[in-house]
């Protein structure tokens, strides 16, 4: 990718007309970076049983049998779906590689009476493709504070595109109305530097940042993860940690190991 | 330097408050939204004097520079304080006359009659309005306001104004227009505390000013984003179009009997876990009251208690009940075109005009004809102000 579309992009996640600024301080070479961040989320205790959903009137959810899906903690305790973030100095204007200045288009579709993916992450800009691969209707409802928040009705079959201009604090709510047991979340950052949790609890935040001082906020299903020791200090009511990272190499991440959460943490959900 | 005036205010605000059940009649900070979001006291402290410094107090409201093409100071004179009459035929104390009661000083929908209400009062500091002739996510015209304060919310507890003067309808919606920005700016100023600033960085009016003048512009932007309902040339009691419209309720295409039942007849309302579900300010106070119960946040937990129960909210029967949001065809067609903000129900219309839609224009009217040939519309009462009896409810 060529170092002017990498700073095209870049200057359209900042908001600034992106045709005309900045390339030349842009080409004068990029700043340091840090590789990528790695850790995995643990359940440090019994993994709770998962609630059963009613899947109401509807045959096909019925039949789908959606599983409650606001808990998912392997058989070794990794939990799923904590969104991870990066915050802090001008992260907005690092290079990263090139494939992750890349804009793309990312598909949230209702399968099985579930939103799929859980925790869809994008960048201010990009396109939220939303798709309806079941027999029967759903409404998307999508409560953001910076983007105008919608509530869309969608049919099987349905598509409809939509752009998502401004970054967001927090991951926003996504929500069927017509099955209320259904649930999702979309981040929209200017960055890239964000990454949720696999099945294994596993996360990797790309290699790319500045190196010196960043911020990490940790978050779970409309909760900020706060009491978490990390190798960088527990974090804080806003699920946030301070960093310095180190000059690397892409292949060399900056390890947080695995960050053990107190299952007293979810009591009472 | 506010000192002087402010303690003098204070002995009118006391004797205004005892309209709405007694107590110091100040603006109430929102206490909910503040302790979940983890402000300090020293945070909160910052953004009430700000808010105080550019709207006063209910007593003496002030209009910042900046309002005076959306607002007119006059009309929140006439509006604030308690009720006094100079001159005959000249109220003054509106709001706190005829709306208090239920929207509270504070414009936060929790007036001393609110919690038995339901659905409960607005709770105007969200900035979100049902009842408009806007696309969903945009503030509602000055217009709608009115039409509201005239009509009232038939089936809710919100009473018709009609009895009230044009004037005195004007100085209200101005009211509302100034409630709802206080709130908005609150909500902003909270937000941007907790993900902006460091903790030790406090609010200044200086902060606050640009995040005012956006939300303000967001008021007077609003005629540009009335949704174009012009009628089809099609006759509304058509029975074609009425059965093309029952067949759409029906359909996968609109999901609408999978809320409001077969021929709209309702569902039975929260008898699964999978029918219950919120509006926009009750799915708030939920989380909100959820977070409380891991909390070790005294200042939440306290909160949390005062907190009103939220109340499920369903797509209702729509055979016999009348319509909140009006009768007209241009406005049922609005309702279904952008669905009702801040609530459950879904937009079938683009997000902007132009823009892909899951129904056409055409199709949409069809379901106005076929919902109006449900509807058994009655007048709006007109229970006026002071006369109005509490009005019907519905209670789960
Ligand atoms: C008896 C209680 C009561 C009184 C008195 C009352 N309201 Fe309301 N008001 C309500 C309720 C309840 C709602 C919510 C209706 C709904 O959700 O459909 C409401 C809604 C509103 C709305 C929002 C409409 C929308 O589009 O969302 C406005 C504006 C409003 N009231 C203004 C006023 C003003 C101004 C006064 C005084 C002149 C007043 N109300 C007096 C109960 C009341
Ligand atoms: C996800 C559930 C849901 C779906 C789908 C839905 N509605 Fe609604 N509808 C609601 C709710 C909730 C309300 C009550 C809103 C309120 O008053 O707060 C409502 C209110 C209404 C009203 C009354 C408005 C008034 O002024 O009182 C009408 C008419 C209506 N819906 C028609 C429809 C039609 C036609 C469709 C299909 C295009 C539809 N609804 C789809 C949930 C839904």
């Amino acid at each position: 990718m060529s170092v002017l579309k990498k700073s095209l992009l870049i200057m359209a996640g900042l908001g600034i007309p992106a045709f005309f600024a900045g390339l030349a301080t842009f080409a004068e070479g990029a700043p340091p970076h840090a590789g990528p961040i790695t850790g995995r989320i643990v359940l440090a205790g019994p993994r709770p049983e998962p609630r059963e959903l009613d899947p109401g009137r509807d045959r096909c959810c019925q039949e789908a049998l959606p599983s409650d899906e606001s808990l998912l903690v392997s058989d070794e305790g990794g939990l799923a779906n904590v969104v991870i973030w990066a915050s802090g100095p001008p992260i907005a204007t690092v290079t990263g590689p090139p494939n992750l200045l890349e804009p793309s288009v990312h598909e949230l579709t209702n399968k099985g009476c579930a939103f799929q993916p859980r925790v869809t992450l994008l960048r201010a800009g990009e396109r939220l493709v939303l798709t309806n691969a079941d027999p029967t209707t759903h409404n998307l409802n999508a409560t953001f504070r910076k983007n105008p928040s919608f509530n869309v009705v969608l049919a099987p079959q349905a598509r409809r595109e939509l752009s998502l201009d401004a970054a967001e604090p927090k991951p926003a709510p996504v929500a069927c109305n017509i099955h209320p047991f259904m649930r999702a979340w979309v981040l929209v950052r200017d960055d890239p530097y964000a990454a949720v949790s696999d099945a294994s609890g596993h996360f990797e935040l790309p290699a790319g940042l500045p190196a010196g001082q960043i911020r990490l906020t940790f978050w779970h299903e409309g909760r900020y993860l706060a009491g978490v020791p990390t190798p960088a200090g527990v974090t804080d009511r806003r699920g946030r940690i301070g960093l310095t990272l180190p000059l690397a190499e892409a292949s060399t991440p900056y390890e947080l190991g695995e960050l053990r959460i107190d299952p007293r943490w979810f009591a009472a959900q | 330097m506010l000192g002087i005036s402010r303690s003098a205010a204070g002995s009118i605000a006391w004797v205004a408050a005892c309209l709405v059940g007694c107590g110091p009649a100040t603006f109430q900070p929102n206490e909910l939204l503040h302790s979940s979001q983890g402000l300090t006291a020293a945070q909160s402290e910052a953004i009430e004097t700000v808010l105080l410094e550019i709207f006063g107090t209910p007593a003496e409201p002030r209009l910042p520079e900046l309002l005076h093409a959306t607002i007119d100071h006059n009309n929140l004179i006439r509006c604030a304080g308690e009720v006094i009459s100079h001159e005959p035929g000249v109220t003054q104390g509106l709001y706190g006359r005829h709306c208090a009661r239920c929207h509270g000083v504070t414009g936060d929908g929790q007036g001393p009659t609110a919690l038995y209400q339901h659905p409960y009062p607005r709770d105007f500091r969200r900035g979100v309005f049902k009842w408009k002739s806007t696309y969903r996510d945009a503030l509602p015209t000055i217009s709608d306001l009115h039409t509201v304060l005239e009509r009232g919310v038939p089936g809710a507890a919100m009473p018709s104004f009609r009895l009230l003067s044009t004037d005195e309808r004007n100085a209200l919606v101005d009211y509302v227009v100034y409630l709802t920005l206080r709130g908005q700016l609150e909500r902003e100023l909270v937000l941007l505390s907790v993900e902006e600033l460091a903790e030790e960085e406090l609010v200044t009016v200086a902060t606050a000013e640009p995040l005012l003048a956006s939300l303000s512009t967001a008021w007077t932007d609003t005629d540009r984003l009335v949704v174009n309902s012009s009628q089809p040339i099609q006759n509304l009691v058509d029975a074609n179009l009425i059965a093309q419209g029952k067949e759409l309720f029906h359909s996968e295409l609109t999901g609408c009997a999978k809320c409001h039942g077969t021929n709209g007849a309702g569902l039975t309302p929260n008898v699964t876990a999978s029918d219950r579900d919120y509006d926009l300010w009750d799915t708030e106070r939920r989380e909100i009251l959820t977070a409380s119960q891991t909390t070790d946040n005294p200042r939440l937990i306290a909160a949390a208690k005062r907190a009103f129960p939220p109340r499920p909210s369903w797509g209702r029967e729509l055979t016999t009940v009348k319509r909140r949001g009006g009768d007209e065809p241009e406005t049922l067609f609005r309702r279904l075109h952008q669905g009702i903000a801040g609530t459950t129900m879904p937009a079938l219309g683009p997000l902007r005009p132009g823009q892909p839609a899951a129904l056409s224009d055409p199709q949409i009217w069809a379901l106005v004809a076929y919902v109006e040939s449900l509807g058994i519309s009655d007048e709006p009462s007109d229970e006026g102000s002071p006369h109005y009896a509490a009005s019907a409810q519905e209670v789960p």
